[in-house]
């Protein structure tokens, strides 16, 4: 029990693949300590950004998305093992830790000279890293709203403004116009968000994947739960009758769907008698505001009007 | 007449360690017996064989004429009863409920406790003056109400035999008397064989008729209180100078160790 | 009042408590609308909700005075022989393994096996060359055997992948909502069995609080009783872990405060101790679910809230019958 109790810090946050990095470990903390005396004669403080041999590490996938579409994927040199996107390039580029856990000697190793973390990550890391003499910027990159401003800075930092604020323009437009759109619909299927199935997680107000539901055309029924990410009741989902499921994961063995298929109780809800549950998403658009969350969000649409 | 326990070549002990050794007595029906014996002469070992807590690694332990270790629970518990030095529950039993503990043997499983066992723990408790107190919790009696307590308890199983393990060593004079005076009324009046440990041997001397004196596991003299309790018999076992004196009044005996001093 | 009065005051207010239960859940007060097949499915999942709660807070609750009594301790608990951990630990291994979807009973065997063989381990490690394990040996290997587990447990958490990470967790904070119907209906039976089983040896425990010798000596097959008893009580522990996950709290402290209400005398306080740790691992579970709308809080947080000042308040006005200090 004193197991469970440990892990409790884990209990009100939601799954740590939804921006949400756990505390860092005690033995992580030594390391700090030996480093600082090392990185004294190692790194220097931080050059100015537009000096040449400028070395970044991205410490989220979104931000490494960003790095890459404004056209400095040149000057990554760290990423964490999350970051996938562009494939090609990020194969190159070191893996310095797990999203959320950064290791901070092989942080050091990279000699990075900005580190860049969105402002959800857990500020005890970010402190450390600073404590130990490097460059953090934090991006607030949590809304849809976000992200073009997320691509302007990332762009200014690295010295890529012209293109950082095309794509962002882009990208803004793009948004508006999704907007336009879903204000003059008339009717929206109600729609139930699973991003776990085991216990069922869904997504509330106010979180991400709810403005993209509702930018799809379709209304979350956890909207009116005024948490981002919680336990779902099963009661609760059957007395709501969505339209519409969205399973949001990858499922160890079988297709999500079927999970949801099978459960006892949910098969005279609408969206499993309409045979409207929907898995097989690319997952990383959804769940990643970064610059391809209009491609997630058409993806969404048009499975919704299906 | 009948044997109520009978020891025969009887070696036992625990784990690395035998205790007793080669140890042959005979204690008839209706006998009150003292065992005594200095520390770590096998006394209390002695009263788990017979119980067949312990299990002899030689030769055989009889109660009333059955194998003790064949002996099923019980049946076992129908024939002899245990008082130990002290009872201990961490539970907050009433004096009522400790005494009904005794017939757990014979209660049926499936039923209360049915009205000849309620009338048979009244009747031990009456028999040790204990039922005033009988809805007092157990553990805010006195030592000396505690083991009248624990006889009604080893009355209420009805065994045939009463063995005591230094039932009265921690009681003050007067209890210790009251308890030694049921346990006499018992065997006069009901016939209950008893075998007692002690090592208060002018208690010993004063109640029972015979004395078994055990020294390292073997039995070094069974006969009177007269004939056992002599000065030399008593110094080689308890390797100590003794006193016997003889109350000319009433010829009771009286031991007392010699000071080396 | 005598404790048999109040056994059956408790006998005919269960049922109304728990038909209370019923009546509350995340989509509202009150029955669902029965006319149409989800409200039907609505009231299936609560009543198998309310039936998973009371099973396991029985279960739960007469394991704990089994354990009590066998063990003379009054911290004695299910989880004290290492069944927590050990539970834990295969229900660990079963979850990363990724075969939960293979079989819905699969989660609960492994749980369930992992348990019972948990109790074969601490019992192997306390039995000194053969001899009967006394008390303390028993304790004490519980607790080193927890320990290893535990520790293997954290291992595995801290190296594992984060997805199948987060079902360990919630797992492990339990949760009353039977997988399947036929899941409960076994767990369900083999508890009822083990409570049976418990009040049938009840007057042998009382013996058996008096010390192991003390009730050989008036009768009491020990070595069978302390063996059916720590048997029959880790496999109700058993089937409840592998039914719910891990609730604590009901276990520990339900028998002391059935102990204080209806005396300690095992033949009252057994199926005092299931019936009252059923409704009130029932009771909670219904107030968890309808706090918070649509949010399930893990319902040993809820156990542990409500229980522990509500018990302490009955602790400290009848001080008489609980364990002698």
């Amino acid at each position: 029990m004193q197991t469970v109790g440990r892990i409790g810090s884990l209990l009100l946050s939601p799954p740590p693949f939804l921006y949400d990095p756990s505390a860092m470990h005690s033995s992580a903390k030594l390391l700090v300590a030996l480093l600082l005396a090392w990185s004294c004669s190692a790194c220097g403080r931080a050059k100015a950004p537009d000096a040449p041999g400028v070395r970044v590490v991205s410490l989220a996938p979104s931000l490494t998305e960003i790095v890459c579409a404004v056209g400095a994927s040149d000057l990554l040199v760290g990423r964490t093992s999350a970051c996938d996107y562009p494939p090609d390039v990020v194969t190159n580029v070191t893996v310095i830790g797990e999203f959320g856990k950064p290791s901070l000697e092989r942080l050091l190793a990279q000699s990075p000279t900005l580190v860049l973390s969105i402002d959800l990550a857990d500020e005890t890391v970010g402190k450390k890293i600073e404590t130990l003499g490097l460059h953090r910027e934090r991006i607030r990159c949590r809304s849809l709203d976000d992200i073009p401003s997320a691509v302007e800075k990332v762009g200014v930092l690295l010295d890529r403004s012209a293109r950082a604020s095309e794509l962002a323009a882009r990208i803004k437009k793009d948004v508006d116009t999704l907007r336009a759109e879903a204000g003059r619909l008339e009717s929206r299927p109600t729609v139930y968000i699973e991003t776990w199935h085991d216990p069922p997680w869904t997504a509330g107000k106010n979180t991400f994947l709810s403005e993209l539901v509702w930018l799809a055309g379709g209304r979350n029924i956890a909207d009116e739960i005024d948490k981002e990410h919680f336990q779902a009741s099963a009661e609760w989902v059957l007395s709501k009758n969505p339209d519409i499921i969205l399973c949001l994961y990858m499922s160890i063995e079988g297709s999500a769907k079927d999970v949801v298929l099978n459960r006892p109780g949910w098969k005279d809800v609408a969206a499993v008698r309409n045979g409207k549950v929907f898995d097989g998403f690319n997952n990383d658009l959804l769940l990643r505001p970064g610059p391809r969350v209009v491609e997630g969000i058409r993806e969404l649409k048009e499975r919704i009007s299906q | 007449m009948t044997s109520a326990l009978a020891f025969h070549q009887v070696a036992a002990g625990y784990r690395n360690k035998v205790v007793l050794n080669d140890l042959t007595f005979d204690v008839p029906e209706g006998e009150m017996t003292a065992v005594i014996g200095p520390n770590g002469s096998g006394k209390t070992t002695l009263l788990r064989v017979a119980t067949a807590f312990i299990e002899p690694v030689a030769g055989s332990v009889s109660v009333f004429g059955r194998q003790a270790a064949l002996l099923p629970s019980v049946e076992r518990a129908g024939l002899v009863g245990v008082v130990p030095q002290n009872v201990e529950t961490p539970v907050d039993f009433t004096v009522e409920e400790i005494v009904m503990t005794g017939r757990t043997a014979s209660l049926s499983r499936w039923r209360r406790p049915s009205v000849a066992d309620r009338s048979i723990v009244e009747r031990a408790m009456d028999y040790t003056d204990t039922a005033g107190m009988k809805n007092r919790p157990f553990a805010a009696l006195s030592g000396g109400e505690k083991q009248r307590v624990v006889i009604a308890m080893v009355l209420a199983q009805q065994p045939r035999m009463i063995l005591m393990d230094e039932a009265t060593s921690h009681l003050d004079m007067n209890h210790r008397l009251e308890v030694m005076e049921i346990v006499e009324r018992l065997n006069k009046e009901e016939g209950v064989t008893v075998v007692m440990v002690s090592h208060d041997l002018n208690l010993a001397a004063e109640f029972c008729r015979r004395l078994l004196l055990l020294d390292r596991g073997r039995l070094a003299a069974d006969g009177t209180p007269a004939e056992v309790l002599t000065e030399t018999i008593l110094a080689e076992t308890y390797r100590c100078d003794v006193r016997v004196q003889t109350n000319p009044t009433d010829g009771s005996l009286l031991v007392k160790p010699v000071r080396r001093t | 009042m005598t404790p048999r009065i109040k056994l059956l005051l408790l006998v005919c207010a269960s049922p109304l408590l728990l038909f209370g239960c019923v009546l509350l859940g995340a989509s509202g007060i009150g029955l669902p609308d029965l006319e149409n097949h989800l409200g039907r499915a609505i009231l299936t999942l609560r009543i198998n909700r309310v039936a998973g709660g009371f099973v396991v807070g029985a279960a739960l609750a007469c394991a704990g005075v089994v354990f009590q009594a066998l063990l003379r301790n009054p911290l004695a608990e299910p989880y004290i022989l290492g069944v927590s951990s050990g539970a834990g630990l295969g229900a660990t291994l079963c979850i990363l393994a990724g075969v939960t979807v293979a079989s819905v009973f699969l989660l609960p065997v492994t749980a369930f096996m992992a348990a019972a063989l948990t109790l074969v381990v601490v019992f192997m490690l306390a039995s000194d060359r053969g001899a009967f394990p006394s008390v303390y040996s028993l304790i004490l290997s519980g607790v080193i055997v927890s320990a290893i587990c535990s520790s293997i447990l954290m291992f595995i958490v801290a190296m594992a992948p984060v997805e199948g990470l987060h079902s360990v967790i919630w797992w492990m904070l339990g949760n009353l909502q039977p997988s399947a119907r036929e899941l409960l209906v076994i767990c369900a039976a083999i508890i009822v069995a083990g409570c049976s089983i418990a009040w049938l040896i009840a007057p042998e425990l009382n013996a058996l609080t008096l010390g192991r010798e003390t009730a050989h000596n008036i009768g009491v097959r020990t070595t069978a009783i302390v063996i059916v008893g720590l048997g029959t009580a880790t496999l109700m522990t058993g089937a409840a872990v592998g039914l719910s996950g891990l609730i604590g709290f009901v276990g520990l402290i339900v028998p002391h405060v059935m102990r204080n209400l209806f005396g300690p005398n095992h033949r009252t306080l057994i199926p005092a101790a299931a019936l009252g740790g059923g409704v009130f691992l029932s009771v909670c579970d219904a107030a968890a679910r309808t706090v918070m709308p649509g949010v399930e809080i893990p319902v040993g947080v809820v156990t542990a809230l409500c229980g522990g000042p509500f018990f302490l308040v009955i602790l400290r006005r009848r001080n008489r019958r609980t364990f002698a200090a």
